[in-house]
């Protein structure tokens, strides 16, 4: 009875190991496909999976943010290949994902290459392309706003300071966009150095 | 040719941090300026395509770029070469992290950190609003897709699904 029961939990947990890989695969494959925009439009569509999911908490998903902001490549790949990692423990987590988020872009883009010509010479006159590029645009400032909404938890926003860093960097990104600064300064506006910062704050802080 | 671009692209994996637009600046410098594959109107072209189309814009781009010069040859290559940095440096950091994510010291850093990642994100909405120009009749779009998604609790693949679709709808009927 003992041995059944044995054989079963190692079905079961086969299964569900295959079943975790599959639904990898089938979220960032969707994303690969949908995300328009880049870099923060896909981060604002993987975010809902992956918590839902239960591959990461809230505070995790900034973390893999923060660390994909500051290594070296795309942050898209950055990300799925983190989030492959940390979903299933393993190496091939990470290769299906980073595959499934590429896979799209392969498939899309040799229709691209095959519609060269006349892509190029249509796309930019196609009012069919150029009102759904616009619209998309407007769109993901929604998506990606639905994004930081669901950051904003109590383990993110434990303290008074964390506020105040939080209001402190926002006016950092910012403030170039609106007045002029020099430009030794500028460099106080990149989310690479802002994040090394906010690190740097954290450890005097809380360490 | 398959190594020259392969290699080509690694070190632009590899040099740039922060993302696909950090990553364009330096594939202009190494593809048009240095090894004169591509022209400058060629280049543009081509990355007009590769951010119009979905996913991760350095990867298609990559795609394009290794297609147009040596095929799918090429895009094994571009497409190689511009992910093995990422995937190796994460995996590495990945690695230390769950042994050493416990860690007193790391915690703190990254207590610091996160509200600064919301921040940024936070930002990039208000700025990405700028680009796009949203304006008073607009602005209800993207303001539907956050009670949708988050409200209502739907997928965004099917507000953007639905987006399309409408959109093609009504410049169909306008026209």
């Amino acid at each position: 009875m003992g041995h059944f029961s044995n054989y079963h939990h190692h079905l079961d947990h086969n299964t569900y190991t295959k079943m975790i890989y599959w639904q990898l695969f089938y979220t960032f494959f969707r994303v690969g496909l949908f995300a328009f925009g880049g870099g923060y439009a896909i981060l604002s569509l993987i975010e809902h999976d992956v918590i839902d999911n239960g591959w990461a908490t809230e505070s995790e998903f900034i973390d893999m943010v923060a660390i994909s902001q500051i290594t070296p490549g795309p942050v898209g790949i950055n990300i799925a290949t983190y989030v492959g990692y940390t979903a299933t423990n393993s190496v091939l987590g990470s290769a299906i994902t980073t595959f499934a988020i590429t896979l799209p872009s392969l498939i899309i883009m040799l229709i691209v290459c095959l519609l060269y010509e006349y892509l190029n010479e249509h796309y930019s006159k196609s009012p069919y392309f150029q009102n759904v590029l616009k619209v998309l645009r407007w769109l993901v400032v929604g998506l990606i706003a639905t994004a930081v909404i669901t950051l904003l938890t109590d383990e993110v926003f434990f303290d008074i300071s964390s506020y105040i860093i939080c209001t402190i960097t926002f006016c950092c990104f910012l403030i170039p966009k609106f007045i002029s600064v020099p430009k030794q300064l500028s460099f106080l506006s990149n989310p690479i150095t802002l994040i090394l910062i906010g690190g740097l704050i954290g450890w005097m802080l809380y360490y | 040719m398959f190594y020259k671009l392969f290699i080509t692209f690694l070190r632009i994996g590899t040099f740039t941090i922060g993302g696909g637009y950090a990553m364009i600046p330096l594939i202009q410098v190494e593809v048009v300026d240095k090894r004169h594959w591509l022209d400058e109107k060629e280049f543009l072209n081509m990355l007009a395509l590769a951010q119009a189309a979905p996913g991760v814009i350095a990867v298609n781009f990559a795609i394009l770029i290794g297609q147009r010069i040596y095929g799918w040859r090429g895009i094994i290559a571009t497409v190689t070469g511009a992910i093995l940095p990422s995937f190796i440096c994460i995996l590495l950091l990945a690695t230390l992290f769950r042994h050493y994510g416990h860690l007193p010291l790391l915690e703190a850093i990254f207590k610091g950190i996160r509200p600064v990642v919301v921040a940024i994100i936070a930002g990039t909405v208000i700025k990405m609003g700028i680009q796009a120009q949203l304006s008073w009749y607009s602005i209800p779009i993207p303001l539907i897709a956050l009670v949708l998604i988050w409200l209502a609790n739907i997928s965004p693949i099917w507000v953007i699904l639905a987006t399309i679709i409408i959109t093609l709808t009504i410049t169909h009927i306008r026209k």
